[in-house]
């Protein structure tokens, strides 16, 4: 039994150790970039058509996507790094850029860092610039915005806007949200999908923000006004609080005609064109204050130091984020793309809702930029504002508390 | 013995009529889950978040099954977790046996500072270790190979304590009269105390075989190309950043649940039977 | 033969050793460093562990762990005890029963987790929509403390059972037959019987579910992380998630690996007393 077992092990030792061996020796003539990524829908495979066509251009190169948890992509960069097997390429958020831009390439030493700059919209900026550092690419671009179910909205009554020039104040959002409720006999007329992200939109346009450059800013006036107004909104049965409360997806409410409208973001469209057939729905402005807002968000693509291939990793990202590319790359995905030259894309369909969305975009102050873009901030208060909002609404925290407390988190990690 | 002392061991030893109800009840509520599961996994996209919800779906036309399918080489995937965890459960019930005998059996300098140390282990949240364990991980080659997935977490300190504490309930006597016969310690192990631990031994490998089966964390730590992946961490990678393909993972998770399910069905047998047969029932 | 017992436990003391000891001390290195998790880590001393005598969010995870361990424990130990004790009695459909009562263990918390979230839904779960059958208004189950609470007190039942059931099945079925005669002979009541052999008996076993469901609770992180994420609010958060979320989500891996040590010498000392206690779990002669 003993001796079995030992020999089992030596095999077992020996067998992984020739395993290990014959994959890194392969790959002498040539070079693979393995590349970290994770799918929401379909650009998985518009990248691949795009990867395909590169490494017929450059025989020289494989690119080998590697499927990733979204939820633990970060644990997997890291762990990566610490044990010098790090992947050539990675997708990224803003949200994992902020923690791990340490280890990714600096674009600029590659190429002209302030020409490539130039070819992307600037309220993004601050997701790829990192301490002057380019950590990476943008290949598209996220907005948040209003959907809504435009079958209730009618049956109420209430006119949606059709142009920037007729845009709801949330006074008036919160009256016709009274109205829709009512007429079609709904529990609750709004979701948003989290408190941390896609709430800060409805911050911004109340004038505030979590953190400037002089550090938390949650207690400030405005952002007071702004948690208050939403927290009047939950009080008053208008905005269904279990998204925020269970982390349920906001979007299976709003899909199954539960609520009439949902804050989210350019994502749901293909969704919702593929799979709404019950009611109509489209995208629209949101509401504002004292200034109109969007809080924009998106990919990027890094190249990661150490990897050996950091040369063919930034050639192969410029590439694919160039105009040509990335124009079809985010019409097959339906993204908006980050290029001021790919504003005007043919999308197959939806393609007023994204105008709408980009109109957002365009009209969106440098707050959003400045909360989620300053590196590491993000996680010192995103955590903190998703369990504690939920206390707010329930009532086992006022709303000073929750301020000084988000903005204690934001001092100690700016060190103001 | 009597033989009105035997009917009332025998009525002692079977199951009451008001019990049955109580079992029976308790049955439907721990199969509804399933069952529920099941039949949700052939409902649509809208089908699946409607209210009021349905028990049964509108049709059982396994479309998700066939799109799941198509998303990935499920194939391969349901082939490495199956490779892994059957390697790994025959390694953890022999080291867990050797290992737990010892301690429940021998006296031996360090036994119990030794025990509360492999105790301990059990106790430390490996989640946070990720890094650290990681750099182990590869310095021992095992990265990216499956057999990292079957040699770490075969030696689990939750089975030599469920060995030891089989073996410390089995009187020493056994061991003394064999002694006495002359047969060496490892003849003892051998012949008489590893058929005594088959009932067990059984129990660990059910519980071995599911835990590498519905394993996560190591496959995350380990695995790094798709044509390792197991299933559970196939199943993660459906979750992206803003949409779950909830089709998909409810269809998988039926698939992954099944195999298991049935292969209790088909054991369960030796599993009592092995119990019944630990031969040291007077 | 002093070199036998070694020899056994050799095997799983290398695979500790090499993944589980040297990565702790690799991690015990960590927590008096400030580090996060790319490039060397910065050495603070004890700051870190002089952070966490006063940080109060650890501390309340830590209590609130307590209390889920104080009111699921004894459930989790008596019901699959109670139906352990039943199964192992002659019927034709014990095999179906013990069938049923433990498949729920054999699925992934991952599947069982999203499972009862679609259940137990506020909005959307069959459990509302039953309780509206009845004619009650619509329950806030997932969205209040208490019933979230409840679900993953029943979450983790529903999957936990079966386990324990099956360990305690084996340890019913050692106990020799002729010790119930005797009594029987002494004519002892079913309870008396239950009492004076059945539990003494069943000593180690007990023990190995004390010991291992203590151990469990306090790490339970993977069915809260898919079923509540520790809401509402952090009614749920346990404090293996708070670490984990100091680790990663926060990206201090110093603190998180004091914060996990503390943990770990929370629970080393309550195993050492239980041990104590209970001479081990042998069966006392």
């Amino acid at each position: 039994m003993k001796r079995l077992l030992a020999i089992a092990l030596v095999v077992a030792l020996a067998l992984s150790c020739a395993f290990a061996n014959g994959s890194s020796e392969s790959a002498a003539k040539v070079k693979t970039l393995d590349m970290f990524w994770w799918s929401d829908g379909n650009e998985g495979i518009a990248m691949q058509k795009l990867i395909d066509e590169y490494e017929t251009l450059h025989p020289e190169v494989h690119i080998n996507i590697i499927e990733v948890p979204f939820d633990n992509i970060r644990e997997k960069i890291l762990m990566s790094v610490a044990g010098g097997e790090a992947p050539a390429i990675t997708r990224t958020t803003e949200g994992v850029s902020n923690h791990c831009y340490e280890a990714f390439v600096d674009v600029s030493q590659y190429t002209d860092g302030e020409a490539l700059k130039s070819q992307f919209v600037s309220s993004i900026e601050s997701y790829y610039v990192k301490n002057g550092a380019i950590i990476s690419v943008p290949s598209d671009v996220t907005a948040n915005g209003l959907i809504v179910n435009k079958t209730m909205f009618d049956k109420a009554g209430v006119k949606i806007p059709t142009g920037p020039e007729d845009i709801w104040t949330w006074e008036e959002f919160r009256e016709a949200l009274r109205k829709v409720k009512a007429a079609n006999g709904l529990e609750y007329a709004m979701a948003i999908d989290n408190a941390s992200h896609r709430w800060s939109t409805m911050l911004y346009e109340f004038g505030g923000s979590f953190a400037n450059e002089n550090g938390g800013n949650f207690s400030s006036p405005n952002s007071v006004r702004a948690i208050e107004f939403t927290l009047d909104m939950f009080k008053e049965g208008l905005i269904n609080p279990t998204p925020w409360i269970t982390f349920e997806d906001a979007g299976i409410l709003f899909r199954g005609g539960l609520v009439a409208c949902q804050v989210s973001g350019t994502w749901n469209l293909q969704n919702y064109h593929d799979n709404i057939k019950e009611f109509e729905w489209c995208a629209t402005y949101m509401p504002y204050d004292v200034q109109r807002s969007s809080t924009p968000g998106g990919k990027q693509l890094a190249a990661l130091q150490g990897s050996g291939v950091e040369k063919e990793a930034v050639d192969f990202i410029l590439w694919v984020t160039a105009k040509e590319q990335s124009q079809r790359y985010c019409e097959e995905a339906m993204f908006v793309s980050p290029r001021l030259d790919c504003a005007e894309l043919n999308y197959a369909f939806c393609a007023d809702d994204f105008a709408v969305f980009a109109n957002e975009l365009a009209n969106t102050g440098s707050e959003g930029a400045f909360d989620w873009g300053y590196p590491g901030l993000s996680a010192a208060f995103g955590i903190d504002i998703t369990y504690d909002w939920p206390k707010v609404i329930n009532g086992s925290m006022t709303v000073a508390e929750l301020c000084a407390k988000i903005d204690k988190d934001i001092n100690d990690f700016m060190g103001k | 013995m009597t033989n009105a002392l035997n009917k009332k061991i025998a009525k002692r030893n079977s199951i009451s009529i008001p019990m049955h109800v109580v079992l029976a009840i308790l049955s439907v509520v721990f199969l509804f889950p399933i069952v529920w599961m099941f039949l949700s996994s052939f409902k649509g996209y809208i089908e699946l978040f409607k209210y009021p919800p349905s028990l049964l779906p509108e049709s059982f036309a396994p479309t998700n099954y066939v799109k799941a399918f198509k998303t990935g080489n499920w194939f391969t995937f349901f082939g490495n977790t199956t490779f892994v965890t059957v390697m790994s459960t025959i390694l953890c019930v022999a080291i867990s046996e050797m290992g737990g005998y010892a301690f429940a059996k021998y006296k031996f300098k360090g036994s119990n500072t030794l025990f509360l140390l492999f105790i301990a282990t059990l106790m430390l949240p490996l989640e946070v270790l990720m890094i650290p364990i990681f750099l182990m991980v590869k310095k021992m080659g095992l990265y990216n190979s499956l057999w990292g997935l079957i040699i770490p977490p075969a030696a689990t300190p939750f089975g030599i304590f469920l060995i030891r504490q089989h073996y410390l309930s089995i009187p020493n006597e056994y061991m003394q009269s064999a002694r006495i016969d002359g047969a060496k310690e490892w003849q003892i192990f051998l012949h008489i105390m590893l058929p005594a631990g088959k009932s067990i031994m059984s129990c660990l490998a059910i519980f071995s075989a599911l835990w590498r089966w519905n394993d996560y964390m190591w496959p995350l730590l380990v695995v790094r190309n798709t044509e390792k992946f197991t299933v559970q961490l196939a199943l993660a990678t459906f979750q992206g950043q803003y949409n779950v393909d909830w089709q998909t993972v409810i269809a998988m998770s039926v698939v992954t649940m099944v195999p298991m399910m049935i292969i209790f069905v088909i054991f369960q047998k030796q599993i009592i039977n092995g119990m019944a047969l630990s031969g040291l029932k007077e | 033969m002093k070199v036998f017992p070694y020899l056994m436990i050799l095997p799983n003391f290398l695979i500790f050793l090499l993944f589980i000891i040297i990565p702790f001390f690799y991690g015990l290195r960590l927590s008096f460093a400030d580090w996060k998790g790319l490039g060397s880590p910065k050495f603070i001393g004890l700051a870190n562990y002089i952070e966490l005598m006063k940080d109060a969010s650890y501390w309340s995870s830590i209590l609130r762990t307590l209390k889920y361990a104080v009111i699921y424990l004894p459930i989790a130990i008596l019901f699959p005890l109670f139906l352990a004790y039943q199964l192992v009695k002659n019927s034709k459909m014990k095999s179906v029963y013990r069938t049923i009562f433990y498949w729920p263990s054999m699925i992934s918390y991952i599947v069982v987790g999203i499972g009862f979230r679609f259940i137990f839904g506020d909005t959307t779960g069959v459990v509302n929509y039953f309780i509206q059958l009845l004619g009650l208004p619509k329950a806030s189950i997932m969205t209040s403390s208490t019933g979230a609470f409840i679900v993953l007190v029943l979450a983790s039942l529903w999957s936990g059972t079966g386990g324990s059931m099956i360990i305690f099945m084996a340890g019913l079925e050692n106990i020799p037959t002729t010790y119930y005669e005797a009594a029987e002979v002494d004519g002892a009541t079913p309870f008396q019987r239950f009492l004076h052999i059945t539990l003494p008996l069943l000593k180690p076993t007990l023990f190995l579910i004390l010991i291992t469901g203590i151990i469990g609770v306090f790490k339970t992180y993977g069915m809260v992380s898919v079923l509540t994420k520790g809401g509402p609010g952090d009614a749920t958060k346990f404090v293996v998630q708070s670490i984990y979320d100091t680790a990663f989500q926060r990206v201090r891996l110093g603190y998180a690996c004091a914060q996990s040590f503390a943990l770990t010498f929370i629970l080393a000392l309550f195993t050492i007393i239980q041990f104590r206690l209970n001479n081990g779990g042998a069966v006392n002669d």
